[in-house]
């Protein structure tokens, strides 16, 4: 059974491959998106417990959907990436609600350990709300 | 009122060419109609007071002409002030321009080439937990790490590069005047990881 359920938002076809690669050797489920349109789509249709979402999609800017998610489902996880340097879009990400903001190029191990680290937090807040 | 100011700027276009002759010729002007002013008088002796008084008025004549082309070059230096401020305004907003076209690129540019950057690093990664006892792959993966480094700190180095542009230009007012822009050096490699 997969540890958790992960939705990849991104328009490079063959990074998508490799963190697929990378996420699958780990028992991570993962179902890719390369556009806003088909992300959102996604998620109308099934809830996931993190999405990776890129900033720089060719229909719109990734934080639309960052946006779409912290509306209809506020416990999904939201990881921003981008290759892009700088401090706007990381502003703006965690206004939003992202949990967390790499950058490109980054190692698996750092990927896992911020995907851990961000499901840990996630089960962590819900356990405190339950009890 | 268009004509008026027509005029009026005619005026001060002569006033500055010919400033000095334009107040040379008057005091002078003055000079003469005094002197023969003088000589018309029915009194053929006059004192010394007399003739003082005669021409009193020409150093009053000579002040207040001195006086008018100062004012007339301070404001003359006036414009000359504001229309340098209005050109570096200009030039600064152009140097704005050009800084916020050279950051779009930039940012542009990293980001195309940090994704295949990302999937080179992934891959290796991934292909290091497979070959994790094989000396001879994991010293070849250690190139590309190496590799990957690199240039990570050049596009940083690169970003950083732009990003001190911006932040300068807008924290100084450059000069119009050629030969004053300053350069930077690139700065030194941030670890990145």
């Amino acid at each position: 059974m997969a540890i958790a359920n992960i939705l990849l938002v991104d328009d490079d076809d063959t990074l998508r491959g490799v963190v697929r690669a990378t996420l699958e050797m780990e028992d991570y489920e993962i179902v890719e998106a390369p556009s806003c349109r088909t992300a959102l789509a996604m998620l109308g249709k099934q809830s996931f417990d993190l999405v990776l979402l890129d900033i720089h999609l060719p229909d719109g800017s990734g934080l639309r959907v960052l946006e779409a998610v912290s509306e209809r489902r506020p416990s999904t996880i939201v990881m921003m990436m981008t290759g892009a340097v700088g401090l706007d879009n990381a502003l703006k990400s965690i206004k939003l609600g992202a949990s967390d903001y790499i950058t490109k190029p980054f190692s698996s191990n750092y990927l896992l350990k911020a995907i851990e680290h961000a499901l840990l937090t996630k089960d962590t807040k819900e356990g405190l709300r339950h009890s | 009122m268009l004509s008026l100011q027509r005029i009026q700027k005619k005026v001060y276009g002569i006033l500055d060419r010919y400033g000095i002759v334009i107040a040379g010729v008057f005091i002078f002007s003055y000079y003469l109609w005094t002197a023969l002013d003088m000589f018309a008088t029915s009194h053929p002796r006059k004192s010394f007071q007399g003739y003082f008084f005669q021409f009193d008025s020409l150093i009053l004549l000579w002040l207040l002409l001195v006086a008018g082309l100062k004012l007339h070059e301070y404001r003359k230096k006036q414009n000359n002030e504001n229309e340098r401020h209005r050109m570096i305004a200009l030039e600064y907003e152009r140097q704005k321009m050009q800084l916020n076209l050279l950051d779009d690129v930039t940012t542009l540019l990293t980001d195309a080439v940090n994704n295949p950057l990302a999937v080179i690093s992934l891959s290796a990664g991934s292909i290091r937990e497979r070959f994790r006892t094989d000396d001879e792959v994991l010293s070849f993966l250690d190139h590309i790490d190496g590799a990957l480094k690199r240039m990570r700190e050049v596009l940083a180095d690169f970003h950083n590069y732009e990003t001190k542009k911006i932040i300068n230009s807008v924290a100084t007012r450059p000069s119009p005047r050629p030969g004053n822009q300053q350069s930077y050096p690139f700065t030194q490699p941030s670890p990145v990881d």
